[in-house]
């Protein structure tokens, strides 16, 4: 079977290659659309790249040979998703007043909490 | 294999920044540097225009056998909203309008320049009074000079040497002749307006070797939410502020409805100003009531718009007014149950029968006519200028084309106009219209744009609408 994990190997290398590209870009141009609403929703849906996110992690997961663990990274993803998702609180609450600050909070910790108890 | 994977890799790398690229592009308008294009076919969905309205004024989308598709618009006026990405990075916003015109006589353009009141920047798109006049007619710099007999041969030439200035009549320009009354003495008499007018009114007035002196006596009603700021500021006749006088609200912001007792006074003072003609700008909220105006200047006339008050806390029952106007054409409104009655305007009686349904007046006789409104709570709006006596009627203004005269009844040799014909594409007239950006009123990053089609409903008339291209441009 060595000639079939031959095959393999590159199309996992592109899929993860997409399937990453995909979603760092989803997110900075998402940010980017906060940060300046217009600059990319008025030309650009950026869901395309949630969509070919989906598309290359499910290629990729049914490519995937060997999966190693990486505890650090996940943590370290978990905790950028936690301030992505309070940077985007503190946006959207503006109009809740006392309510902003736990709120914000919240949402920082809710990614570490869920990864918890995934691993868990 | 090894090259073919790095490459898909780097090509996948590679599109994110590709399309961050494009964006930065658009948005800081590099390519072509300064100019924004967006190309708008009506029923085409974009982020920039959104489709004409309202609804009851417009037509279905439908398509013409050449393919192109087409809205009508059958009553006026019909708007759109234009949402620039950065507003404060244009400096002109030029349309392209397709359009097809049948029978309208003037077909303009008008940018929403200011609220409360409303008002727009109204250029040309068609004029085929003028476009289809058999007068001598010159091309010169966006002007027009029709002629009824060749007299000048070049627009320099007619501004060197003008005609008298009953002989011009103007389309959306100024004409540099100044209006001069050689039989007009000052007098130290008092007269008074004794009408009471709600929020933003615009009058001219004339002055020769005196001083301008007019007092407004006004009560701020607190009706609305919102500071009542009064503003009377005088333009001299090159536009330019020459005197203000300015109170402040009377600290009560709220809508209750509460009025401090008597009326408040704002007086203006301005002395040693030059023979001619003053415009003045009562600007401020409809809160504001002008109850009376004292002045020893001998003329005053309104323009365009006046805006009868109700009379409710000032004195019961109201007592009207009484105006006159030389307009040919005027148009009526008012918007409460208690403002509905029956206006005596010459020999006709109109009844104002329901709350905001506006009903027109016409006249067909020369010189004066009266119009008398036994209550207030009117609105009334026209093309040309109102009185409060006849004598204080005069009219400084040249002689203006518009909708609902021909050339010919105008009674003038010459007509000058700001206007550029549109130019035929296939089957389509298409305008070019300049607005200057810092003139647009802006609300949530929006600009509103309005169709003025009078007498499109008189007429049964349409103005169909195909493209509307615009143009963000930066200097």
């Amino acid at each position: 079977m060595i000639w079939q994990q031959k095959t393999l190997k590159p199309l996992e290398a592109i899929t993860r290659t997409g399937f990453l590209v995909s979603l760092v870009s989803y997110v900075i141009f998402w940010l980017a659309d906060v940060a300046q609403p217009g600059f990319i929703s008025r030309y650009f849906s950026v869901h395309v790249f949630l969509l070919a996110s989906v598309v290359f992690g499910l290629l990729w997961a049914s490519v995937l040979e060997e999966y190693a663990s990486r505890p650090m990274f996940q943590v370290v993803v978990a905790l950028f998703c936690g301030l992505v998702l309070a940077v985007l609180t503190w946006g959207l609450a503006q109009d809740l007043g006392v309510y902003r600050v736990p709120l914000s909070l919240v949402s920082f910790f809710t990614p570490t909490i869920l990864y918890t108890l995934i691993r868990q | 294999m090894n090259f073919l994977t790095r490459l898909t890799q780097l090509l996948l790398i590679a599109i994110p920044f590709v399309i961050m690229g494009w964006l930065l592009n658009k948005w800081f308008v590099l390519y072509p540097l300064g100019v924004f294009v967006v190309t708008h076919e009506v029923g085409d969905s974009s982020p920039f225009i959104d489709e004409l309205k309202p609804e009851t004024r417009v037509g279905e989308l439908y398509q013409t056998e050449q393919g192109d598709v087409v809205q009508a618009i059958t009553a006026d006026p019909a708007f759109f909203f234009l949402h620039p990405h950065r507003k404060e990075f244009f400096e002109l916003v030029v349309f392209d309008v397709w359009f097809q015109n049948e029978s309208l006589p003037i077909v303009e353009l008008g940018g929403l320049a200011g609220v409360n009141p409303e008002t727009y920047t109204l250029l040309p798109l068609h004029n085929r009074l003028i476009d289809e006049s058999d007068w001598n007619r010159i091309d010169e710099d966006g002007l027009v000079l029709l002629q009824r007999e060749k007299t000048y041969g070049s627009i320099k030439d007619f501004f060197a040497n003008p005609p008298s200035r009953d002989d011009v009549a103007v389309y959306r320009t100024n004409l540099d002749i100044p209006y001069r009354q050689d039989d007009y003495q000052p007098t130290s008499a008092t007269q008074t307006i004794d009408v009471s007018l709600r929020g933003h009114h615009e009058f001219k007035t004339y002055i020769k070797d005196e001083t301008l002196f007019f007092t407004f006596s006004y009560m701020d009603m607190n009706r609305d939410e919102g500071e009542d700021v009064v503003q009377v500021t005088i333009f001299n006749e090159n536009g330019q502020p020459v005197a203000e006088a300015r109170a402040a609200d009377d600290g009560n912001s709220s809508d209750d409805a509460v009025v401090d007792q008597g009326l408040k006074t704002l007086v203006l003072n301005a002395y040693g100003l030059p023979e001619g003609v003053y415009k003045m700008v009562m600007n401020t909220t409809r809160d504001v009531f002008f109850r009376k105006i004292l002045t020893s200047q001998q003329k005053i006339v309104f323009l365009n718009t006046l805006f009868i008050g109700d009379e409710i806390g000032y004195r019961e029952p109201s007592e009207g007014a009484t105006m006159y106007t030389e307009s040919k054409r005027l148009r009526l409104q008012t918007r409460h149950a208690e403002g509905v009655q029956t206006v005596h305007a010459g020999d006709q009686s109109v009844e104002v029968a329901e709350p905001y349904e506006w009903y027109t007046v016409t006249f067909d006789g020369e010189g004066l006519e009266r119009i008398t409104l036994p209550t207030g709570d009117v609105e009334m709006v026209t093309e040309g200028k109102f009185a409060f006596s006849p004598s204080q009627y005069f009219n400084p203004d040249p002689v203006s084309l518009n909708a609902y005269t021909t050339i010919e009844q105008l009674g003038v040799d010459y007509v000058l106009a700001q206007y550029q014909s549109p130019r035929q594409e296939g089957e389509w007239l298409v305008a070019t219209v300049p607005f200057v950006a810092w003139d647009l009123y802006e609300e949530d990053q929006t600009w509103k744009f309005s169709f003025s089609t009078p007498l499109i409903s008189e007429l049964t008339a349409q103005l169909l609408i195909h493209r509307i291209d615009t143009k963000f441009i930066q200097y």
